[in-house]
């Protein structure tokens, strides 16, 4: 039976004395999707992922994942799932090859290491101790790892956390590789650009609930009717002209008009009529990170 | 599956990559086999009961080795695989859990016996080191320390947060009983009171059995009631205490 859901979260909860890490959560991972998982630190990310890899029993609700429960068929989840904890590690001492080749005997039918070791660029680390292996080099060691067992879903845990930009944008490539060979990806990041990039749909988390769900288009339409758009003007522009359509802020001879669905029109039109057209009339998209800050109060990238 | 035996094999590796360890099993017992045979000798005359200096002394050493091991390795290396996120990682796999303790039990028993062998052969060698009387008894007594010292490993390396801790911890139960169990210092010498003092020490239970097989004499059924004994309640506590995370 082709099971509908790569994961599926029906009203779970999971409390630590009076914490309540994840409370009645549900959601849909979709094969095939990249699917994010975002919120600021102790949002309940890590518990929710627990849930959803059998690391946690949940206390109420039900957790299914590739069509197991996590708990009851843990031994058979452990063969199909692929994972990159942010809080898992290897030995210091153990070089890349023998992690790989250790992590290879689990499993009964694993995919080559050394194919794998090429694929992902540490095939000249092979030899090297695990903690002289750099933070990138480590990345890719544990997402060979994530893969060795030909995963149908991969969960990937602050993937990105305390590496470079560069080495970043790098792990982006990587995570679209692996969606493009049919695994599902579940991507947990408190990296709003990250989830914008990489993901086909995201949830929002925080306070243990689920604040908002849906594609990163859906999610920064649907946090406000409101549009904005800005321009430099020229000296000595009227902006009174264009006060009838929507506020004006004018900071220097920055322009920004805050309105309707017909901002852009009406201050088009406007500028049209004076002979003005500024190079850099533009509307501004609403980030992620603005709506996380209207459906939480809170900004939620920390200093990188 | 060939999970268990790669399992052992890279965590073999792992140890001798971490020389303390590896110098306090199989180097350091060497030296004192040297040292103290060089003094002492092993003419039974100059010795006690007709035994010489090393038959009295290599038995002991040999409970000095699974302490080594078991208070010492054991409790540091669960305590860091745990605190460091290693178990998790290992955890997210379909390796049975036991595996990982069968593992690290298994090799650390191993190394004990290298150190057993070297002890016994450069003993042999050198100063004619008596051969164990009851060879058999001997090897069954010997599981029976390993095992009950290995569950409070194990127990030590679960119940403190950090490995430094277990390490501490692992250290204070330790060094006292190495020089107070007759394992390094013969028992002989100590006071009356000292010696009572000492006598329940599970060292002292340990080090008293190996002897007792290796000289021929007679197991004390209280030792090896002791031994039991702390194997069933260690093994109690180390299920109620051991964590993956």
């Amino acid at each position: 039976m082709k099971h509908e859901f790569a994961i599926s979260i029906r009203n779970a909860s999971k409390s630590f004395g009076r914490l309540k890490a994840v409370d009645d959560i549900s959601l849909d991972v979709h094969h095939g999707e990249i699917f994010g998982i975002i919120g600021p630190n102790g949002a309940g990310k890590t518990t929710t992922v627990n849930l959803i890899t059998g690391m946690l029993a949940p206390d109420n609700g039900e957790v299914r994942t590739l069509d197991l429960d996590p708990i009851r068929d843990e031994r058979r989840l452990r063969d199909v799932l692929g994972v990159q904890f942010q809080e898992a590690n290897l030995p210091a001492a153990i070089t890349a090859r023998e992690a790989l080749k250790l992590y290879a005997s689990f499993y009964r039918n694993p995919r080559p290491w050394t194919g794998l070791a090429e694929e992902w660029g540490i095939a000249d680390k092979l030899d090297t101790r695990f903690d002289k292996l750099s933070g990138g080099q480590k990345q890719r060691l544990f997402i060979c790892l994530a893969l060795l067992n030909r995963p149908k879903l991969v969960v990937l845990d602050e993937l990105t956390t305390g590496l470079d930009p560069n080495a970043r944008r790098m792990s982006w490539e990587l995570v679209k590789r692996i969606r493009e060979g049919g695994t599902t990806v579940l991507l947990v990041t408190h990296f709003m650009d990250e989830a914008q990039q990489l993901c086909d749909r995201i949830a929002m988390i925080t306070g243990g609930k689920v604040a908002a769900i849906g594609t990163p288009e859906e999610l920064t339409r649907a946090s406000s009717a409101e549009r904005e758009v800005t321009f430099t003007a020229p000296p000595g522009f009227d902006y009174l002209s264009l006060a009838p359509y929507g506020r004006v802020h004018v900071d220097g001879n920055r322009v920004t008009v805050r309105g309707g669905e017909f901002i852009m029109a009406d201050v088009a039109m406007t500028l049209r009529g004076q002979g003005i057209a500024p190079p850099d009339l533009a509307t501004v998209n609403r980030s992620l990170d603005d709506l996380f800050v209207d459906l939480t109060g809170h900004q939620i990238q920390e200093v990188a | 599956m060939t999970a268990f035996p790669t399992l052992s094999w890279t965590e073999t590796k792992l140890l001798f990559r971490e020389p303390a360890a590896v110098f306090f099993t199989l180097v350091f017992p060497f030296m004192m086999l040297l040292i103290f045979g060089g003094i002492y000798g092993n003419d039974p005359a100059n010795g006690w009961n007709g035994l010489g200096g090393m038959d009295i002394s290599v038995p002991g050493y040999f409970a000095m080795i699974f302490g080594t091991v078991t208070l010492l390795s054991i409790p540091i290396v669960i305590a860091e695989y745990r605190s460091n996120g290693i178990f998790r990682r290992l955890r997210a796999t379909p390796l049975h859990p036991g595996s990982i303790i069968g593992a690290h039990s298994l090799i650390n028993l191993v190394l004990s016996a290298l150190g057993f062998l070297i002890l016994f052969v450069g003993g042999k060698l050198l100063f004619n080191l008596m051969t164990p009387e009851k060879p058999f008894a001997l090897v069954l007594v010997l599981i029976l320390c390993y095992v009950a010292f290995a569950v409070f490993g194990f127990v030590i390396g679960s119940a403190f947060r950090t490995s430094r801790t277990a390490q501490v911890v692992g250290n204070v139960i330790y060094f006292p009983q190495l020089f107070l169990s007759g394992a390094t210092m013969p028992r002989e010498m100590f006071s009356g009171n000292l010696r009572s003092w000492t006598e329940w020490m599970p060292m002292t239970q340990m080090a008293n059995v190996i002897k007792q097989a290796w000289h021929g004499q007679d197991i004390a059924n209280g030792s090896i009631v002791y031994l039991l004994v702390m194997t069933i309640l260690g093994s109690m506590i180390a299920v109620k205490v051991f964590r993956w995370e």
